[in-house]
Parts: structure tokens; C-alpha cells; sequence
């Protein structure tokens, strides 16, 4: 028997990366050392075992920016004339002008997405006035917000149930709008800050639903990302783990605390959505803010909000005065429940000053 | 066409010559990414981060080997993803969307797939029983099959020391699996 073992030269031998001489020791010592041999032939099959693991597939297209390669983008007065068509048309002539005039300007995107969702043509980016009246995950909104994984986005796109008559946007989220479409009946999307004008660095409280009128008291809380124009914003992601794992990241879930069905009356359940599951034209609805760049995330506020839909995003630090920041909130179709709903999206915009 | 030449003809914008890197690549990137970290999910999300960040980089990315870097930046995102992952714990049980695109070959009938994918499971349980360090090394060898110059680039590592840590890694994954009843009566009975 050798002096010592060679289990440390089991690797290398395995590469056939022995020296002349660790190899000559290697040979002498397993021929030797029958505990040696047998960890060497163990540890050889051990190896084979993984190396003979199938290789996986990337289950999903990789979305990339639509602008040509061009490192340190984000300057939207780079950034726009590459813009896709989808973007722009998508910009409402106000805020297109007013990006355009302002050389440097940063965009922040609040992005909601879901369930897959076609390429968003009906989309809405309309403000309108503020409409009071939607049924769901008001103030007093009870119920769970499973946290649901969505993209890059910690806080996920989830859907809450809210209790009967709690209704409106929490007081003090003065700067909102909101957003319907005939073919979403009954059905609003919100989104609304505390304010207008905030400080570099500051927070900003997100409140942001996708509401019912009607009898199911539901809502799909969005996931939201802060962007700036120049990269990707958002791919889309799956939206979620099991209805079992969110219940438990809720523990005072009441019941049903992912099921939702806002236009009908049963209470269907929605399945969580893998981000394997979208096809690739669903997949195409994120394309046109391939050219956002991620500035930020939102985080989910402490237990202090409750299960409001509410959601802190932090202005960076960085960001300079002046900036302009543009808020999307964005539902895809076919979300929540099922059924071909429209693509959805609300606008709002903030600066920093 | 190799990458540089590729690489070259995305850094003067052409598209498709960059969708053809990816091509190349996600494959790879997204088995290492799994291997990693168990879930799928998580796995897609770094390539394509991994993807997107090359995309905005071209223009620095001279004199790089393209896959090195590629990998690199999918380890560290991995890293990132693990720190971060306070929601639950990578579990190979949960690898249920990765195994759904590794089914083994049927042909050898019913029970031996089973077979296979009970030890597939065992030894990506094995995997991501390693530490992080290890796991990284392991894998980028024996499931990506790198060189250790290779994995010295991606890491950062000198030669040596990417040899040491692969041989403990390896030494600790071939300890984990010999307790694995399920490779080891599998081969007994081959």
C-alpha cells in the first residue's frame, strides 16, 4: 500500500491532466490501494453521471433591444428617432413632444404585465379624470397579494381579492390616472403616485390595479420596474409559483388568495403562468420596451400597507434634475381570468426636481 | 463563422448576426443557469440578462472571447440571483419545467426512464447540495464542459487554483452521490 492516498489526484486523473510524475504515483498507489481504486472507479462513475445530463433548452426566446447595438444608449435624444414604431405610436403626442424637446431625459416605466398577452394594438394610454367608482382592492382591500415573480421584477404581477364596497384609489394618490376600455367592461386600470415632483433619490409610492366593477371584488396588482430608455424593460417572466407556495408567502391569505375571475361570477382560479407558457407573439408585446432601460425596481411596502396594492420605487440617486419619468402600467391580454381581453396600459408621468 | 467575426458584425449593428450568437450560446448559458440555481425560471431570466448585457456592451467587447465572457456574466448573475433569492431555497424538486425538457429517451421502456430520471434528480440534488463556489466550478466543467483555462478566464482564477477547487468540488459531489443509492444499485445491477 502507498504512503498516502491520491484522492486528490482523482480529478486530474479523471481530465488526463496528471504530470508524468503524479501520474506514475497515481497508477502505483491505485494498484496498491484497493480503497483508493474503489473510490477512483466510484468517483469516475459519479462523473460520468453528470456529464451525462441532458442539456436543456432555453424554454424561451431571448428578447432584445429593437435599436440597433449601440452601448450607453438611455439618452432618449439618442434613443428615440430608434425607437420601434410600437413605442412611439404608443406615446401620446404630448409626452412624445415633450421627451423629444428635452435633450438627456430619462424615462421611467412602471411596467404591469401578465398573462401572456397578444401584440397590445388596443392598447389605451389615455388619461382620463379621475373615476372614483371601481369595486375592488380599495382602501380596505382584504385578502392576499401572492407575491408572484414576474420578468426582472420582484414584485409581481399578482391578483388580490378585495372585500365587497371597499372602493377608490387610497386617499392621497392625487396624481392618477385611470384607464377603461369598451372591451374590458366594467374593468379599470389605476395608476397613481402621491405626487408629481420628487427629489432624486426619493421614493415613490406606487399604487397600481387593474379593478372590477363588478361582483368578484379582484384586482391584478402589477409588477413594477423603473426604465429608462436604452435597454430592455421588461421581458416577460413567469407570473408565478404555485397557488400553494403563494398561499404560503401569504399567511393570512383568505381564501382565495389567487383566484380571481373579474367578469364572471365563479370563482375560478387563475393558473399561475409560467413565462415558458407565452408563445412568441405573446411574448412580442414586450418587445416594444426592449428599448427601456431598467432604472429601478419597485419593492413591495411593508405590512404597514397591508395588502393594498401598493409599491415603493426608488428614484436612483443618480437621476438629474429635470428628468422627466414616465410611469407604464401595462396589463396584457387575456389577464386576469380568461377570455381575449385587450391588451391594457395606463401612462403617468413624474419628474424629478 | 466564429464569434469574434460575429461579434464584429453585431458591433456595426447588424441584428441578426448577434440573434445568431444567441442562438449559438442560450443553450448552453441556460443549462449552466439551471445547473446552478434548479429552477428554470430563474435560469431563463439569466440568459436573458446575460444576453441583454452583451447587447449593450458590443461596443467593449474587443479582444474578449465571446463565450468567456458570455459565461461569466451568466455566473454572476446566477450569484446574484442566489443572493437575492430569499423566497425559497433552489430544490431540484421544484425543477419540474426543466425536467418536462429533459425527459430521457423512452425507447428503453417505461421503468428504465424512470430509472434515469430518479438519478438525473439525484444528481442535480447532488449539484446543488455543493456550495456555491464548487457548484460553479463543477459545472462549468462537467456539465458545460469547459477547459480549466476556460474556467480560469470566466472566473477570474488562476490556473491553479481553478484545479484545486474543481478537485474538491468534485471530490465532495462524487461523496454526496456514493451515498446516492440510486446511481450506484443502478449500476451494481448494469
Amino acid at each position: 500500500m502507498g504512503a498516502r492516498h491520491v484522492d486528490e489526484l482523482f480529478s486530474a486523473a479523471y481530465d488526463d491532466a496528471l504530470d508524468a510524475a503524479e501520474r506514475r504515483r497515481y497508477d502505483q498507489h491505485l494498484g496498491d490501494c484497493e480503497q483508493c481504486a474503489t473510490a477512483a472507479a466510484e468517483f469516475r462513475v459519479a462523473m460520468a453521471a453528470v456529464r451525462a445530463l441532458p442539456a436543456a433548452q432555453m424554454p424561451v426566446r431571448v428578447v432584445l433591444p429593437a435599436t440597433p447595438p449601440v452601448a450607453e444608449r438611455g439618452r432618449l435624444g439618442r434613443g428615440l428617432a430608434g425607437m420601434p414604431a410600437l413605442v412611439r405610436s404608443r406615446m401620446t403626442p404630448a409626452v412624445g413632444a415633450s421627451l423629444m424637446g428635452l435633450a438627456g431625459v430619462a424615462a421611467v416605466v412602471l411596467v404591469v404585465h401578465g398573462h401572456g398577452g397578444g401584440p397590445s394594438a388596443n392598447a389605451t394610454s389615455a388619461a382620463s379624470a379621475p373615476n372614483a367608482q371601481f369595486g375592488a382592492a380599495g382602501g380596505a382591500a382584504a385578502g392576499a397579494l401572492p407575491a408572484v415573480h414576474v420578468g426582472t421584477c420582484p414584485l409581481p404581477l399578482a391578483v388580490t381579492t378585495a372585500k365587497p364596497g371597499t372602493s377608490g384609489t387610497p386617499p392621497g394618490f392625487a396624481n392618477r390616472v385611470s384607464v377603461a376600455t369598451p372591451q374590458r367592461p366594467g374593468q379599470e386600470l389605476v395608476l397613481a403616485t402621491t405626487g408629481n415632483h420628487y427629489a432624486p433619490g426619493s421614493q415613490v409610492l406606487v399604487y397600481a390595479a387593474l379593478t372590477t366593477s363588478s361582483g368578484s371584488h379582484a384586482a391584478v396588482v402589477p409588477c413594477v420596474s423603473m426604465h429608462t430608455l436604452g435597454a430592455v424593460a421588461v421581458v416577460p417572466g413567469r407570473l408565478g409559483d404555485s397557488p400553494a407556495a403563494a398561499g404560503a408567502a401569504a399567511p393570512g391569505a383568505t381564501g382565495g388568495g389567487v383566484s380571481a375571475d373579474m367578469g364572471g361570477g365563479s370563482a375560478s382560479s387563475v393558473s399561475p403562468v409560467t413565462r415558458e407558457a407565452l408563445t412568441p407573439q405573446q411574448a412580442a408585446a414586450f418587445a416594444p420596451y426592449a428599448v427601456l432601460q431598467p432604472l429601478a425596481v419597485a419593492q413591495p411596502t411593508s405590512s404597514a400597507s397591508g395588502s393594498l396594492p401598493v409599491q415603493v420605487i426608488q428614484i436612483p440617486a443618480g437621476v438629474a434634475r429635470g428628468t422627466v419619468l414616465r410611469l407604464i402600467a401595462l396589463v396584457p391580454s387575456g389577464l386576469p381570468g380568461s377570455g381575449d381581453s385587450p391588451a391594457i396600459e395606463a401612462v403617468l408621468t413624474i419628474d424629478v426636481s | 463563422m466564429d464569434d469574434e467575426l460575429l461579434l464584429e458584425q453585431a458591433r456595426q449593428g447588424d441584428s441578426a448576426a448577434f440573434t445568431s450568437l444567441v442562438e449559438r450560446h442560450q443553450d448552453d448559458l441556460y443549462t449552466m443557469a439551471l445547473r446552478l440555481l434548479g429552477t428554470p425560471a430563474d435560469a431563463a431570466d439569466v440568459v436573458q440578462e446575460t444576453f441583454l448585457r452583451a447587447y449593450m456592451n458590443l461596443p467593449k467587447l474587443r479582444g474578449v472571447s465571446v463565450r468567456g465572457w458570455l459565461f461569466r456574466v451568466a455566473v454572476n448573475a446566477c450569484r446574484d440571483v442566489q443572493r437575492r433569492s430569499v423566497r425559497k431555497p433552489a430544490s431540484p424538486l421544484e425543477d419540474r419545467d426543466g425536467k418536462v425538457l429533459e425527459l430521457p429517451s423512452q425507447d428503453a421502456g417505461p421503468e428504465a426512464a424512470a430509472e434515469a430520471r430518479e438519478r438525473a434528480a439525484a444528481i442535480r440534488a447532488a449539484l446543488l447540495a455543493l456550495p456555491v463556489d464548487y457548484r460553479v466550478a463543477v459545472v462549468l466543467r462537467d456539465v458545460n464542459d469547459l477547459s480549466y483555462e476556460e474556467i480560469a478566464e470566466v472566473l477570474h482564477l488562476p490556473l491553479g487554483t481553478v484545479k484545486s477547487r474543481l478537485s474538491r468540488a468534485r471530490l465532495q459531489l462524487a461523496g454526496h452521490l456514493r451515498r446516492s443509492t440510486v446511481l450506484f444499485a443502478a449500476e451494481g445491477q448494469g
